[in-house]
């Protein structure tokens, strides 16, 4: 019998019983293949030996509320974007979005117990939304479920299943294409509950220094149903011919334990979290009455707008090719967004019924 | 409280095929990612990476879900830490000992010898790297060659030569 490869005698090292009789035999017999076998053993064990650390208890559970969230923000901003195309095209869909969103989510834990009347933007830096402690270090988050698009049919179709009057324009702006797409965002509910130990053993492993929880906060929970939503796509954005309408149902909060502001001020205090945007969650006033929502800063530009006969927030990207305007009206949050300049953006919005 | 115990029970039962992936498969592609990069945070980065780009991508009930996960949390853990920019971070976070071990000697023994493995890793090709974070995640001869697209009779001649590989790019580093 010829000798027995360096696999196969590796393999065997593993799983003994792949050699046959005959290979058996071999082994036993020849010198040559018995030292190149202990020494791919040898080279074996000490490699195990390298990787025996063991791997660390994952959270599945916490990891799914995680990601479970992206495939849905994905749906709606198409990677092959321009980045500050996405960041305008990305408005149109923060108003079913944002609350599902590491951002929102954190920014919703700052609005009280009932729905906010008016929506505030909240310019928020790459940098600072990849720093955002991650919850699941400071308590345990119990995600929403299932918050992925449903394709529907139709706005009628879409309203039946949101329970809201579906809106569409009147009128397109020239290029964007008539036929639309409709996607319908379930309601979620997710909550969130303090742990004072978890936070104990997060300072402990990342070698942090926390700010004091407050002996009430521990075991509070915040939780968030949002509400139900409808994307309505004409186009592609990546295209540079899309336009997006989104309509959602404005979020309601309730909480358990610790005050909201306690809250508030205890996660802004986290390792993590920016003192400029910690000034700015501060700055946009009651949280009772105000949604914030995040914007990527340094890609667009907000001002004021009257939009629908109420305040609404333009949002224009650098290029000036895209733009959209976010509004809440009867607890109906709405944005506009596409790769066409503001103005027309604002003439969509308005001629929506 | 209610609200939050319905969530945590939807989340025991999974409620489409992206789910019983996720819930199937979360923590093996995290411990692939981990035996490359070394650190809990930045493999659940990576696994987190993964599952996305195979959302966009994929039926999540295709058959070949799970071994496409695994490849592609091994190439994509490689990236991560063949990526200059965020090296030094990477292995500050990697010095960080776990705190689950209380010796302070061997936190230091290991936290050495992970940062030793990381950087030998990086300098091995792809296929070598992935075998063995492959293999030594607990996956079975069948299931690395699956990932790798591989004959199952191959895997041991991998094996070997990433082990062999593995072991010249330490002795390289170790002062003499």
């Amino acid at each position: 019998m010829t000798h027995l490869d360096d696999g196969t005698l590796r393999r065997a090292h593993d799983e003994p019983l792949i050699l046959d009789a005959a290979a058996r035999a071999h082994l036993t017999a020849c010198p040559a293949c018995r030292e190149r076998a202990e020494h791919i053993a040898g080279d074996a064990d000490a490699t195990g030996a390298l990787f025996a650390t063991p791997v660390p208890p994952f959270d599945v559970a916490a990891a799914r509320a995680r990601v479970q969230v992206r495939p849905a923000r994905l749906r709606f901003l198409p990677r092959r974007i321009g980045l500050p195309l996405g960041a305008a095209a990305a408005v149109a869909a923060l108003a079913v979005a944002a609350t599902v969103t590491p951002a929102g989510s954190l920014a919703q834990s700052f609005i009280d117990i009932f729905q906010p009347k008016q929506v505030a933007v909240l310019p928020v830096t790459a940098q600072e939304l990849r720093s955002l402690p991650h919850l699941n270090q400071y308590g345990v988050v119990h995600p929403a479920r299932n918050v992925q698009p449903q394709q529907v049919g139709s706005a009628a179709a879409a309203g039946q299943a949101t329970g809201m009057t579906v809106l569409t324009p009147s009128s397109l702006p020239t290029g964007i294409p008539s036929t639309a797409q409709y996607d319908v965002i379930p309601s979620s509910t997710s909550s969130f509950t303090f742990s004072a130990a978890r936070a104990r053993r997060t300072a402990a492993r990342r070698h942090l220094t926390l700010p004091a929880m407050p002996s009430n906060l521990n075991g509070s929970t915040l939780s968030v149903r949002t509400g139900a939503g409808v994307v309505t796509m004409y186009g592609q954005l990546q295209d540079m011919s899309g336009l997006a309408i989104g309509q959602m149902q404005a979020p309601t909060i309730s909480s358990t334990g610790a005050s909201v502001r306690e809250m508030e001020n205890y996660v802004l205090a986290l390792p993590g979290v920016s003192p400029q945007l910690a000034s700015a969650i501060r700055s946009i006033g009651d949280p009772t009455s105000v949604l914030p929502i995040p914007i990527p800063a340094n890609l667009v530009q907000t001002q004021p707008v009257t939009v629908q006969g109420v305040s609404g927030t333009e949002i224009s990207d650098n290029t000036g090719m895209a733009g959209a305007v976010i509004w809440e009206k009867d607890g109906i949050i709405y944005g506009v967004g596409g790769t066409v300049p503001f103005s027309q953006v604002l003439t969509v919005a308005n001629c929506l019924r | 409280m209610v609200h939050a115990l319905r969530a945590w029970d939807d989340v025991q039962e999974p409620d489409s095929d992206f789910d019983r992936l996720f819930l199937r498969e979360y923590r093996r592609v995290a411990a692939i990612a981990y035996r490359i990069v070394g650190d809990a945070d930045e493999a659940e980065d990576v696994a987190q990476d993964v599952f996305c780009s195979f959302y966009r991508r994929h039926d999540p009930a295709a058959p070949y879900a799970a071994p496409w996960l695994y490849r592609a949390a091994a190439h994509t853990a490689l990236n991560a830490i063949r990526g200059k920019r965020r090296r030094s971070r990477r292995e500050q976070l990697a010095e960080d000992p776990p705190a689950v071990d209380d010796d302070p000697q061997q936190l230091v023994v290991d936290a050495e010898r992970r940062r030793e493995v990381r950087a030998a890793m990086a300098r091995l090709s792809e296929r070598s790297a992935s075998v063995l974070a492959l293999r030594y995640s607990g996956l079975s001869y069948g299931e690395v060659a699956e990932a790798l697209g591989v004959k199952i009779g191959q895997v041991g001649t991998l094996l070997r030569r990433a082990e062999a590989a593995l072991k010249k790019e330490l002795d390289h580093d170790t002062p003499r």
